[in-house]
C-alpha cells in the first residue's frame, strides 16, 4: 500500500468512526460497529502502557462502556473527533489507573456489564503485542530519570506492594508525603513513556 | 507477523467477542420499539432534513408566502377534532360515504382519505389504498413489483373530503426516492415536535414531504443549501408553523427577540442532526414541493 493510500484509508477510518459513533446516539445497536472499528487499537493502546493483558482488557472495557454511556453527547465535527473523544476517555481511565493502581468499573456497573476474565489463549495473544525487551529498556531509562525519592516510593509501592503506612515508616515521612511521591512518580513515568 | 497484524488479531480474541456481545445486548435492550408500519419501504441510503420553522408573526399575518399558505385542514385547526386520540373512528371525521378523512395522526390508524397537497397546490385527500398501491402477497412478488416500478412516478388522484370530487393529482416516488410513506417516520415526528416544543410552541402545526435533494434546494432563503453533493439523495423537508418565542440557536448579533423564519438541518443516515444553519428572516417558499400535513405528537405521546 502506498503512503497516499494509507493516508486515505486512515482518513476514511477517522470519518467512519465519527459516523458510527454519531449514528449510535439514537440507535444504540449501532455501537457495535464503532466497537469493531476501535476495540483492537484501544486494547493495544492499553496493553502497551500497562504491560498487563488483564488490566488492559479491563481498561478497554471500561473506556468503551464510558463512551457508550456518553455517546449521545458526542458531536461530529468531521475532524477525527470520534478518535479524539475515545482516546481522551482512554487517557483519563489510564490516569486514574496509575493513580489508584486499580481499574475503575463505574461505567460497566452502571450499564450492568460483567467483568470479563481473560483465558490463557487471550492473554498470550494480547501479550504478543508487547515488545518486552524494548519496553524494558524504555521503562528502565524512564525509571532512572525519576527523582530518587520518587523512584524509591515507586519501588516500595508498585514492586513490593507495601501499604502507605509501611512506606511512611520506612521512608521516615508522613503517609501523605509517601502518597504524593508515588503519585508524582507515576505521572512522570507515564509522561515519559507516553512521549 | 508484524505488530499491526498482531493488533488486528485482538479482534479474534474471546474477550473481544464476549465484550462485543455485551454491547450488542445493551443496544438491543435500548432500541425503541417500532410503533408504526411504513406503507412501502424499499431502501433509503441517506437522509437529510431541510427543516423550516416560521415564527409567530407568520400566523399573525406579518409574513407572506411566495405561494399563499393553504388553510389548515379542519382536523388540524385549533378547536377541531382532538389532536390525538385512541381509535381511528373517534379521531377522524367521516364523509357521506362513511370514509374517514384527515391528516395522519400518531398513535391512530390511518384514515381512509389521507390529507395531501396536490401538485397544483390545492389541499385535499388521497385514498389510502391509492397511496399504498398494490400490496404484494409474498417477498418475491414485492421484489418484482419494486423492479417494475423502479424509476417511475405513480400518479394518484387528490379528492375533496367527499372522496369523489377530484381536485388534482399527487405524485408518488420517482428517481432515487425509494421510500414512500403515508406518515413521517417516528424519528422525524420526534424531530419536528421537539423543535416546536423547544421553540416554545408545542401546538405548532407542520407540513412535510419526502423528496430528492435537488428539489429541496428550491426552498428559498439566504442560508438554503446552494448545492447538493448527491442530487438524488432522499431528503425530508418539513415546515413547522407556530408561535415561537424561544431561541433555538445562538443569537444573531444585534437581534433580541426570536423571530427566526426558518432553519435548515441535516441528519445522517441514523437520523441524528449533524449540521444546522438558518435564521433567515426571508419567508420560505415551498410551492415547488408537495407537502402533507401532519399533527405533531405531544411529549406524552412520544
Amino acid at each position: 500500500m502506498t503512503a497516499r493510500c494509507e493516508e486515505q484509508v486512515g482518513e476514511m477510518e477517522l470519518r467512519r468512526g465519527e459516523e458510527l459513533l454519531s449514528a449510535s446516539g439514537d440507535r444504540p445497536e449501532r455501537f457495535v460497529a464503532f466497537y469493531d472499528l476501535t476495540m483492537p487499537g484501544l486494547l493495544a493502546y492499553f496493553v502497551r502502557r500497562t504491560l498487563d493483558a488483564q488490566v488492559a482488557a479491563d481498561l478497554a472495557a471500561e473506556t468503551l462502556a464510558e463512551v457508550y454511556a456518553s455517546r449521545t453527547r458526542f458531536r461530529d465535527r468531521g475532524d477525527g473527533s470520534a478518535t479524539a473523544w475515545l482516546y481522551t476517555i482512554a487517557r483519563r481511565q489510564f490516569g486514574r489507573y496509575l493513580h489508584r493502581l486499580r481499574v475503575e468499573d463505574a461505567a460497566r456497573r452502571r450499564l450492568g456489564m460483567e467483568r470479563l476474565q481473560l483465558g490463557p489463549e487471550d492473554i498470550e495473544r494480547i501479550e504478543a503485542l508487547i515488545d518486552f525487551e524494548h519496553i524494558g529498556r524504555e521503562v528502565s531509562a524512564a525509571f532512572g530519570e525519576l527523582r530518587t525519592d520518587q523512584r524509591e516510593a515507586l519501588r516500595l509501592r508498585v514492586i513490593e506492594g507495601r501499604s502507605y503506612r509501611e512506606m511512611a515508616s520506612e521512608l521516615g515521612c508522613s503517609e501523605e508525603t509517601a502518597r504524593a511521591r508515588v503519585s508524582r512518580g507515576l505521572k512522570r513515568l507515564a509522561a515519559q513513556l507516553d512521549g | 507477523m508484524n505488530a499491526e497484524d498482531r493488533e488486528r488479531q485482538l479482534a479474534q480474541t474471546q474477550f473481544a467477542a464476549d465484550l462485543r456481545s455485551q454491547f450488542e445486548a445493551l443496544g438491543e435492550r435500548a432500541r425503541p420499539p417500532r410503533k408504526r408500519r411504513r406503507v412501502v419501504v424499499v431502501a433509503v441510503a441517506a437522509g437529510v432534513i431541510v427543516a423550516t420553522m416560521l415564527g409567530g408573526v407568520a400566523l399573525a399575518g406579518g409574513f407572506h408566502f411566495a405561494s399563499p399558505p393553504q388553510p389548515l385542514h379542519p382536523a388540524a385547526t385549533p378547536g377541531g377534532s382532538p389532536r390525538h386520540g385512541a381509535a381511528a373512528t373517534s379521531v377522524y371525521p367521516t364523509n357521506a360515504k362513511g370514509q374517514t378523512y384527515g391528516p395522519n395522526r400518531p398513535m391512530a390508524q390511518e384514515p381512509d382519505l389521507i390529507a395531501a397537497t396536490a401538485t397544483n397546490g390545492r389541499d385535499g385527500y388521497v385514498l389510502r389504498t391509492d397511496l399504498e398501491g398494490p400490496v404484494p402477497s409474498t417477498p418475491a412478488e414485492a421484489l418484482r413489483m419494486q423492479a417494475a416500478q423502479a424509476g417511475k412516478d405513480r400518479v394518484i388522484p387528490v379528492y375533496e373530503s367527499d372522496g369523489t370530487t377530484q381536485i388534482g393529482v399527487f405524485v408518488i416516488g420517482s428517481g432515487s426516492v425509494t421510500e414512500v410513506v403515508a406518515q413521517p417516520p417516528d424519528w422525524l415526528l420526534k424531530q419536528m415536535s421537539g423543535l416546536a416544543r423547544n421553540a416554545g410552541d408545542p401546538q405548532a402545526s407542520a407540513l412535510w414531504t419526502l423528496t430528492t435533494a435537488d428539489k429541496a434546494v428550491v426552498v428559498e432563503g439566504t442560508d438554503a443549501p446552494a448545492k447538493v453533493a448527491d442530487p438524488h439523495a432522499p431528503v425530508y423537508v418539513f415546515v413547522v408553523h407556530g408561535h415561537f418565542t424561544k431561541w433555538l440557536w445562538s443569537l444573531p448579533a444585534g437581534v433580541s427577540p426570536p423571530h427566526y423564519s426558518w432553519v435548515v438541518e441535516e441528519v445522517d443516515a441514523g437520523s441524528r442532526i449533524t449540521n444546522m444553519s438558518g435564521n433567515s428572516e426571508k419567508p420560505i417558499d415551498t410551492s415547488g414541493l408537495t407537502m402533507q400535513r401532519v399533527v405533531l405528537p405531544s411529549a406524552a405521546d412520544e
